[in-house]
C-alpha cells in the first residue's frame, strides 16, 4: 500500500495532537492498551480524557500538555495509508517542527476558531513553511467549532483570511479547502457532524483521501543521481529522477568527468537499468580519480551548468549573517548571503532589507554566493536538487528554495 | 496493521545504511538474532552486493535461547559475519526494568570503548513503542549513552545532519519507517533465515524476542511465515505485550532508552 505522509500545522494548543487522537480512535486504529493508558494518565494528572496522550508519550509532554517533538502514526482509509506527523506549535521548538514536516505530501492547518484564539502568527508562518517545502496540498481546518456555537459565519471568516495570507505567498486556490471541525468532539473527521448542517462539503479523511487519489504530477526530468559514496570500485547513490542504462555515458557534476555505464546494480542484483527512486551501484568502464560523494551524475550529452550564485527563498530558524554556510545533497560549502528583500511571514508583504541579519522565524528574498559551483536546479524543477539547508557551525540555522539559478 | 510498499522501504533504508558507512569511520550493528535486526542484514547485503561490510554485535547475557545461540552460529557462517560477541553479566537481585538498563547497556558500553565504534546501526522500528516514534534516523548518543531526547538535531529532508560530540556516539536507524508486518513480508520475499522461535510450538510462539528472563510467547499456532502475516493481519494486540519491561511502569520505555536501551 502506498503511504501519503500529512503534516500537521498551526498555533501550540489549536488542537493538532487532540486531532490525530482522535482520528486513531475513531478509525479503530489505536488498540485498547494505547486508549486505557491514554485515559489512566489523563485521570492520574486530574485532567478529564486527552486523546492527544496517545501520541505525546514523553512524562514532559503529558504533564505540560505540549508536543515536544514529532512522531508519526498510521492509519489505514480505504485503499491509502496515510501517515500523520504530528509536529510541535511552539515557536522555539521549530526545528523539530521541520524535521516532522519536511517529509509530508500534504498537510493539516489547524486553526482555533475561538475569538482569543483564531489565527496567530505561528499559523502563518507554518503555512509559509509548507510553500518551501514544496507541500502539494493543504487542508484548513477551523477547529474548536464547538466552542462558538457552530457558527458558519466565523468559519467563514477565519477560512477567509486564511485564504487571502495563501494567496499573498503563491498558494493557488485549487491546491487548498477549508473544513469546520471539532477535533476533541471528534465532529467532520470521520463522520458528519449532524451540529454543522450548513457545510456541505467532505469530512477531513474523505477530502484527504481524494487529494491522495489524484495523480501526481511529476515533472519529466532526465537522469539526476545523487551519488553517496564508493565501494569496491562502484559509486553507489540515488537516483532522484529519469533512468539510466548499462552503456549509456554519464558526466558527474561539478568535476564534468565522465564514464559510460560498465555494469548496474539494483537492491544487490545486476539489472540493465535503474530508475528513478532506485539506490543502484553503478561500474564505470574507467574507475574516477576521485570521490565522487556529494557530486550529481547526470547524462553526458546534456547541457548542464553548475553554479554557485542563485536567488532563494529563505527561513531563518536562527540568526542568519550574511557569511554562512550552506548545505548541499550533503556537502558544506561556504556562501554569502545578499539580503534583498524580507518577507513578512505573517502577512506576505515585502520590504527591502537594510540589515545584514535574518533574525529567527523571518523570511527572506536572497542573492547567494557560494565559493564554489554546485550542481543544483530550480526548486519547480526539481525539488530534490533546488534545496538548500543554512548551517551556523553545526546548528541548523534556516531553510531555502532555490527561486532561480544566476 | 498498515502493509506498505517494499520497494520504497528497502530504497531509503538501503540510502540509510550506505550513508552510515559513507559517512562515519567505524561503523557496527547490533545483531539480536530477532527479525529485525536479521531483516536489516539482509538489506546490508543488498546494499554491498552480497556481503555486510561492517562487524555486528550480540550482546550476550548468557540466557537467551537455545535456539537464538544456534540460529547465531549458523548465520554468521553462511553470510560470513564479523561477530563481536560482547558478554554481559546478569545479577540475580537486577530483574526486569534494572536489568535491560544495567546489564545490556553496560556491556555494550565495553564493547563500544574497546572497538572504537563512532556508529551504531539499531534496527528499531517506530510502531514499536510510542517512544520509539519520537526518534530521528540518525540520532546522537552522548558518552554515557544518554538520549537527550528534548535536544534532537533537526533531521530535514534526508539530511543526516548529526555530528559527534567526543566519545559519544550515533544511533542509526535505518528501520525506523517499517511496520511489524513489513518485516514479515520481506523476510518472506528473500527468504531470509529465521530463528524457529517465531514459529509456533505446541500452540505458542514468540512474537517478539527478548532473553529467556522477560519474554513470554503468545497463543498462537501460525507454523509458517504465511500464518504469521495472516496473524497480524487479524491482531489487535501490540508486539512488545510478551516484554515485561515495558509494561512495568508507564515511563519505563522512555527511562530505559534515555539511558542508553536500544
Amino acid at each position: 500500500m502506498k503511504i501519503k505522509r500529512v503534516t500537521l500545522l498551526g498555533h501550540k494548543d489549536h488542537g493538532k495532537s487532540t486531532l490525530i487522537g482522535n482520528l486513531l480512535i475513531s478509525t479503530g486504529t489505536a488498540t485498547k492498551d494505547r486508549i486505557n493508558e491514554a485515559r489512566r494518565i489523563s485521570r492520574s494528572l486530574g485532567r478529564q480524557f486527552e486523546p492527544a496522550f496517545i501520541l505525546d508519550s514523553f512524562s514532559e509532554e503529558r504533564e505540560g500538555g505540549l508536543t515536544i517533538d514529532t512522531t508519526r502514526v498510521q492509519i489505514r482509509y480505504k485503499d491509502i495509508g496515510f501517515e500523520f506527523i504530528d509536529v510541535p506549535g511552539h515557536e522555539e521548538l521549530i526545528k523539530n517542527m521541520i524535521s516532522g514536516a519536511s517529509y509530508a505530501d500534504f498537510a493539516v492547518l489547524i486553526v482555533s476558531a475561538k475569538r482569543d484564539e483564531g489565527i496567530m502568527d505561528q499559523t502563518k508562518r507554518h503555512l509559509f513553511l509548507a510553500k518551501i517545502f514544496g507541500i502539494k496540498k493543504i487542508i484548513i481546518a477551523v477547529n474548536k467549532m464547538d466552542s462558538i456555537g457552530y457558527s458558519e459565519e466565523r468559519f467563514g471568516s477565519v477560512a477567509k483570511s486564511i485564504g487571502a495570507y495563501l494567496e499573498k505567498i503563491g498558494i493557488d486556490s485549487r491546491d487548498y479547502e477549508a473544513i469546520p471541525i471539532s477535533a476533541y468532539g471528534s465532529e467532520n473527521l470521520v463522520k458528519k457532524s449532524d451540529k454543522m448542517k450548513w457545510y456541505r462539503g467532505k469530512t477531513l479523511l474523505d477530502i484527504l483521501y481524494e487529494m491522495g487519489r489524484e495523480k501526481e504530477k511529476k515533472p519529466k526530468n532526465n537522469f539526476r543521481m545523487i551519488i553517496q559514496g564508493e565501494s569496491d570500485g562502484r559509486y553507489f547513490g540515488r537516483v532522484v529522477s529519469g533512468t539510466a542504462k548499462v552503456s549509456d555515458e554519464i558526466k558527474i557534476l561539478p568535476r564534468n568527468d565522465w564514464g559510460r555505464i560498465k555494469r548496474l546494480y539494483v537492491k544487490g542484483k545486476s539489472v540493465r537499468k535503474c530508475r528513478d527512486g532506485d539506490n543502484p551501484a553503478i561500474e564505470l568502464d574507467e574507475e574516477l580519480k576521485f570521490n565522487p560523494r556529494g557530486m550529481v551524475a547526470l547524462p553526458r550529452s546534456e547541457e548542464f551548468n553548475a553554479s554557485r550564485r542563485f536567488m532563494a527563498l529563505i527561513f531563518a530558524t536562527e540568526p542568519m549573517r550574511s557569511e554562512s554556510t550552506i548545505k548541499f545533497i550533503g556537502n558544506q560549502i561556504r556562501a554569502r548571503i545578499k539580503f534583498i528583500d524580507e518577507i513578512s511571514t505573517t502577512d506576505g508583504e515585502r520590504k527591502k532589507m537594510r540589515g545584514k541579519e535574518l533574525a529567527p522565524l523571518k523570511a527572506a528574498s536572497v542573492e547567494i554566493i557560494l565559493e564554489k559551483e554546485i550542481p543544483a536546479e530550480n526548486f519547480n524543477e526539481s525539488q530534490e536538487l533546488g534545496r538548500l539547508l543554512f548551517y551556523s557551525g553545526e546548528a541548523l540555522s534556516g531553510v531555502g528554495i532555490i527561486e532561480r539559478k544566476l | 496493521m498498515i502493509e506498505q510498499d517494499l520497494r520504497e522501504l528497502e530504497e531509503k533504508s538501503i540510502f540509510i545504511i550506505r550513508e552510515a558507512k559513507a559517512k562515519f569511520g567505524n561503523v557496527a550493528a547490533l545483531w539480536s538474532m530477532g527479525k529485525d535486526s536479521t531483516a536489516m542484514l539482509t538489506l546490508a547485503r543488498k546494499a554491498f552486493l552480497g556481503k555486510v561490510p561492517f562487524p555486528v554485535i550480540h550482546i550476550d547475557n548468557g540466557i537467551d535461547f537455545p535456539e537464538t545461540y544456534a540460529f547465531r552460529e549458523e548465520l554468521a557462517k553462511k553470510w560470513k559475519l564479523d561477530l563481536i560477541v560482547a558478554e554481559s553479566e546478569i545479577k540475580p537481585e537486577i530483574s526486569g526494568y534494572s536489568c535491560c538498563g544495567a546489564n545490556k547497556t553496560e556491556a555494550l558500553k565495553r564493547v563500544m570503548d574497546e572497538h572504537g565504534f563512532d556508529a551504531l546501526i539499531v534496527s528499531i522500528r517506530r510502531d514499536e513503542h510510542s517512544i520509539r516514534a519520537k526518534e530521528r534516523y540518525v540520532s546522537p548518543r552522548d558518552r554515557n549513552f544518554k538520549w537527550n531526547y528534548k535536544e534532537q538535531p533537526a533531521e530535514v529532508w534526508n539530511d543526516y545532519s548529526s555530528k559527534l560530540d567526543s566519545k559519544g556516539h550515533l544511533r542509526i536507524h535505518p528501520l525506523l519507517d517499517w511496520n511489524e508486518i513489513d518485516i514479515w513480508n520481506y523476510i518472506r520475499k528473500n527468504k531470509t533465515p529465521i530463528n524457529p522461535l517465531y514459529y509456533s510450538n505446541k500452540g505458542y510462539r514468540y512474537r517478539s524476542l527478548g532473553c529467556t528472563h522477560c519474554t513470554v510467547p503468545i497463543k498462537s499456532n501460525a507454523k509458517s511465515i504465511d500464518a504469521i502475516i495472516k496473524e497480524l493481519k487479524d491482531t489487535s494486540v501490540e508486539e512488545r505485550s510478551g516484554r515485561e519491561q515495558d509494561k512495568e511502569r508507564q515511563y519505563v520505555m522512555e527511562k530505559l532508552r534515555s539511558l542508553g536501551y536500544m
